[in-house]
């Protein structure tokens, strides 16, 4: 073990001296202050805010990734061309030392440099972070969306297969089976199975698009499962700073960490009694009470500079996105009624209502009022928008659908700082293997091709689920088919090769404001680290224990 | 003798090169067999593509052979407790560019489990014996050639190793450090080291080997102790003081017509470099390469604790006691013909110690060699500043093994 940490060490001094960790570090400045400055987004700050953490993030990894395979590559195939390994090897040092040494001193390094490209990152994103915002709503997005760790949860899907037995029951009652098959039959050159695999594919999109379908005047309830809110309130303290007890309003100065986890119409205890927020800032926040809470001496006798006992309830998030069916209007905004049912389908009396974007992404916060643990309900109601005044006329309803895979909702279950920290491990595990991968590839290969094969792997690790899903689309039903075959081949062995590092990218996650569990890191350790690195680290030295280091010119 | 008494037991090596399609392309060596005895100075000699440098690799477990075994301390080459007792200087440094001497040494020194300030203190020594103390901070890529070697034998040397190997090891070092490398080799096996040594130079080899090997071809073509393959037995060198035309026509009866062949002897190119040189120290000119080092690191004397080098003759007489006493542990393992050689082997390292601790004790000023001094045959010693040294250097390890 003390030969491993020696020539890790050595490594790490290596790597530095080649200037490749002062190369790295040079270029992630660089390519650090060009994110922050010129990343945009869509103009407000949020979109600049996820526009930089998803580009200074992907850079990163990015940069690191190569680093890493250069460095590894470099310092393993070196020692052979330059004949450095002649006089090590002769050392009572073991080759898989050796390698594992190698490997251990590129994941140092990459450690570091994945340390000081992490803080580079922090610190631009809080300095971003710092800056005005366009709007109220554009600061809640950056508070609620992006500086936070939530926990998604996706409605519980409908059961197809018994919507579909239903459907074919309801086609033979109605006597109308077996002229659809004949149908099916007569496009697929009478071959029976062929013609039921298409009636069903086609039944099945039929059933998704009535599932995903609203109409005027209809509703859609999603249920949800698994909702875990306890403990997820936030209380500390405020001062007074305006009492204006004949409106039922207050102005509170309140610490930033407390305002940063309310929202607009949210609820807040303040001594214990429910208000509703009407205005934040970074400093204070606004709250009014119904005027029968006012009453209530908790309220009734604050004052200027009086000290309150604040409360900052959990809060849920509902993101959807709305479609207009078929092309019967243009609007880019449509009215729409959202409400809240706990696990016994009662309204929690939580009921959000106006307009709403069109084919845009939508979040709704909503207070998690009785809603604690497990089941939970969303309605969707389309229903008309009421006319505004005696004047106007209400505007109709319009038929909309609602893709199921748009349809989540989002609780707060820690804060940014850890997730960021277990984003930075998900790269360093990445990187791991990627420098385990350059073990094994350099053990038989020399400089240009052992990287050039590191990428190409690399790249096929990151394309994998995309080439997967290409094939799944072009594979035609029934029979054989000899390219998707090979194909689904080709994916299979890369697969068994590669870890799917597409999707074990942490930006998407962290841009999204998504929690990175420890869950997901510990299994994402042993899949990539503890089982695919070892097995490149224990090809690598395999091999390079039966390879002779001595080059000999005949 | 079997293979267990041997250092390195070679039977049956061949290595034969193939290339991509595995199709035969040389045979480098060919059925060789070879035993290398401890203690001894072991030359393997022949021309380009002879296959000493493919020999020498597999005894290090660089390279596997086709066919035949090597054992190497009665082990197999790869295994690593064997490492842990070898020396290896391969024929160009191969040490990693960017790092300093100190950081190689310490590198290496580590590799070995040595303890942080022994490392230290074997690295102080070392530096100072291959006379690199003053560039130890200087990367080695930056070094000159000779300047390579020396750093590289110091790594050779930074585990006191029992064998140590060395291929072409006076390659690109000037006269002085030859004459060091030469004296140190001696040293070492006067220590009871095993020396392997690889190269072109065959003065370098006829001065320090005990035994060598011819090989040509892949296939060893003669074996022997040096002593007797050179020396001439059906003729008679004289050396004496200046004679007469009388004395020379004396000499002439006496030989009674035999083919005689008088001249005056000259002194070797090498012994009057390395006057040159000890004059220009003394009078401490300025020089960007390596200084004069040459003091032999205790350790490799066998006193690791003591930084201090003591003087005496009675201490040298133990040394050379210690060197009987070994000589004779070593007749009592060996067969009646071996011992015999190696009587006269350790009879001629005895006589050298003895003819040099005559000079120190004789001439105070040792060091500085007085003009006409030179020596004349090339069998013989020079007292050169480098012998002061060796002197130092054991008069160092008696002191030791006496405290």
């Amino acid at each position: 073990m003390k030969n491993i940490f020696t020539v890790a060490a050595q490594t790490f001094s290596q790597c530095l001296r080649m200037k490749i960790a002062v190369s790295c570090i040079m270029l992630l400045v660089i390519a650090l202050a060009a994110v922050g400055f010129m990343g945009q987004g869509d103009g407000t700050l949020a979109g600049r805010i996820r526009t930089c953490m998803n580009y200074s993030l992907g850079l990163t990894g990015m940069l690191l990734s190569v680093v890493t395979i250069f460095a590894i590559v470099s310092v393993v195939t070196e020692d052979v061309r330059q004949k450095f390994v002649m006089v090590l090897a002769v050392k009572p040092l073991a080759r898989y030392q050796y390698m594992l040494g190698r490997w251990l001193g590129v994941v140092m390094l990459n450690a570091v440099l994945l340390a000081i490209a992490g803080l580079s990152t922090y610190v631009l994103l809080q300095h971003l972070r710092n800056l005005p915002a366009v709007n109220s709503a554009d600061r809640q997005a950056v508070e609620t969306e992006i500086f936070t760790a939530r926990q998604e949860l996706a409605p519980v899907p409908p059961d197809i297969q018994m919507l579909f037995d239903k459907k074919i029951e309801q086609l033979q009652k109605e006597g109308r089976y077996n002229s659809i098959l004949q149908e099916f039959l007569i496009q697929s050159g009478d071959n029976a199975d062929q013609a039921k695999l298409k009636m069903q594919k086609e039944l099945e999109k039929e059933i998704l698009a009535w599932i995903e379908f609203v109409p005027a005047n209809g509703q859609k309830l999603y249920q949800f499962r698994g909702l875990a809110l306890k403990d997820q309130a936030v209380d500390g303290n405020g001062r007074v700073e305006i009492a204006e007890i004949k409106d039922g309003l207050f102005r509170i100065n309140a610490p930033t960490r407390l305002i940063s986890k309310m929202f607009y119409n949210g609820p807040v205890q303040i001594n214990g009694i429910r208000g509703r927020i009407i205005r934040m800032e970074q400093t204070f926040f606004d709250v009014v009470f119904e005027p029968r809470d006012m009453q209530r001496s908790e309220l009734q006798n604050l004052k200027k500079n009086a000290e309150v006992a604040i409360i900052v309830e959990p809060t849920i998030q509902f993101r959807y996105k709305v479609k207009i069916a078929g092309k019967s209007s243009s609007a880019s905004e449509l009215f729409r009624a959202i409400a809240f049912l706990d696990s016994n389908k009662k309204p929690n009396g939580v009921l959000i209502m106006g307009e709403g974007p069109v084919n845009t992404v939508t979040t709704i916060n909503a207070p998690a009022i009785g809603l604690g643990e497990g089941d939970f309900y969303v309605v969707y109601a389309n229903v008309p928008k009421p006319a505004q005044s005696v004047m106007s006329v209400s505007a109709p309803a319009i038929p909309l659908i609602i893709p199921m895979n748009d349809v989540r909702v989002l609780y707060r279950v820690g804060g940014f700082e850890a997730n960021f920290f277990r984003a930075l491990l998900l790269i360093l595990f990445q990187l791991a293997f990627l420098a385990a991968l350059g073990v094994f590839c350099s053990s038989f290969l020399a400089f240009p091709v052992a990287s050039l094969a590191c990428f190409a792997l690399l790249g096929c690790g990151l394309l994998v689920n995309w080439v997967s899903e290409s094939l799944s689309w072009g594979k035609t039903a029934g029979g054989f088919d000899f390219v998707n075959f090979m194909g689904s081949l080709v994916v299979e062995i890369l697969r068994a090769l590669m870890p799917n590092l597409g999707s074990t990218s942490p930006a998407e996650k962290l841009v999204d404001g998504k929690v990175l569990s420890w869950v997901a890191v510990g299994v994402t350790f042993i899949k990539v680290v503890i089982v695919r690195t070892f097995i490149y680290l224990a090809m690598g030295c395999l091999i390079y224990n039966k390879r002779e280091l001595a080059k000999v010119q005949v | 003798m079997t293979a267990t008494q041997n250092v390195v037991h070679i039977r049956g090596l061949t290595k034969i090169f193939r290339d991509f399609w595995l199709r035969e392309k040389v045979t480098a060596v060919s059925e060789l067999n070879l035993d290398i005895r401890s203690r001894e100075v072991f030359g393997l000699l022949g021309p380009n593509g002879s296959g000493k440098s493919t020999t020498l690799k597999m005894i290090l477990g660089l390279l596997f052979p086709t066919r035949g075994t090597i054992s190497v301390f009665g082990k197999h080459p790869t295994n690593v407790n064997v490492k842990a007792n070898i020396g290896f200087l391969p024929e160009e440094s191969y040490l990693y560019p960017f790092l300093d001497a100190r950081e190689t040494l310490d590198f290496y020194g580590q590799l070995f489990h040595l303890p942080h300030r022994q490392r230290m203190r074997r690295i102080d020594m070392l530096l100072d014996m291959v006379g690199l103390s003053a560039a130890a901070y200087r990367r080695v890529g930056e070094y000159s050639k000779g300047m390579q070697r020396r750093i590289g034998l110091a790594q050779a040397l930074i585990n006191d190793p029992e064998l140590l190997i060395l291929d072409e090891p006076t390659s690109g070092l000037d006269p002085i450090g030859t004459k060091q490398f030469k004296d140190l080799i001696r040293m070492l096996s006067q220590r009871g080291k095993t020396v392997i040594l690889s190269s072109h130079l065959l003065g370098d080899v006829e001065d320090v080997c005990d035994r060598v090997s011819i090989l040509y071809g892949g296939k060893l073509r003669r074996e022997g102790n040096v002593e007797d393959m050179l020396s001439q037995k059906t003729k008679t060198q004289i050396i004496t003081d200046e004679l007469t035309q009388q004395d020379l026509e004396k000499i002439m009866q006496v030989l009674d017509g035999k083919s005689v062949e008088i001249s005056h002897p000259k002194t070797r190119l090498e012994t009057l470099f390395l006057q040159i040189v000890d004059e220009a120290r003394r009078q401490k000119l300025k020089t960007g390469g390596a200084t004069a080092g040459g003091k032999l690191a205790e350790f490799l004397l066998g006193n690791e604790n003591d930084t201090g080098s003591a003087q005496g003759k009675k201490l040298l007489d133990e040394l050379v006691d210690d060197t009987k006493s070994r000589v004779l542990s070593q007749e009592q393992a060996q067969t009646t013909a071996e011992s015999e050689e190696n009587r006269k082997q350790q009879a001629r390292r005895h006589d050298m110690l003895e003819s040099l601790v005559k000079k120190d004790t004789a001439e105070p000023n040792a060091q500085q060699p007085a003009a006409g001094a030179d020596e004349t045959t090339p069998q013989t010693h020079d007292n050169s500043s480098a012998d002061r040294d060796i002197i130092d250097g054991l008069l160092g390890k008696d002191e030791d093994s006496q405290a």
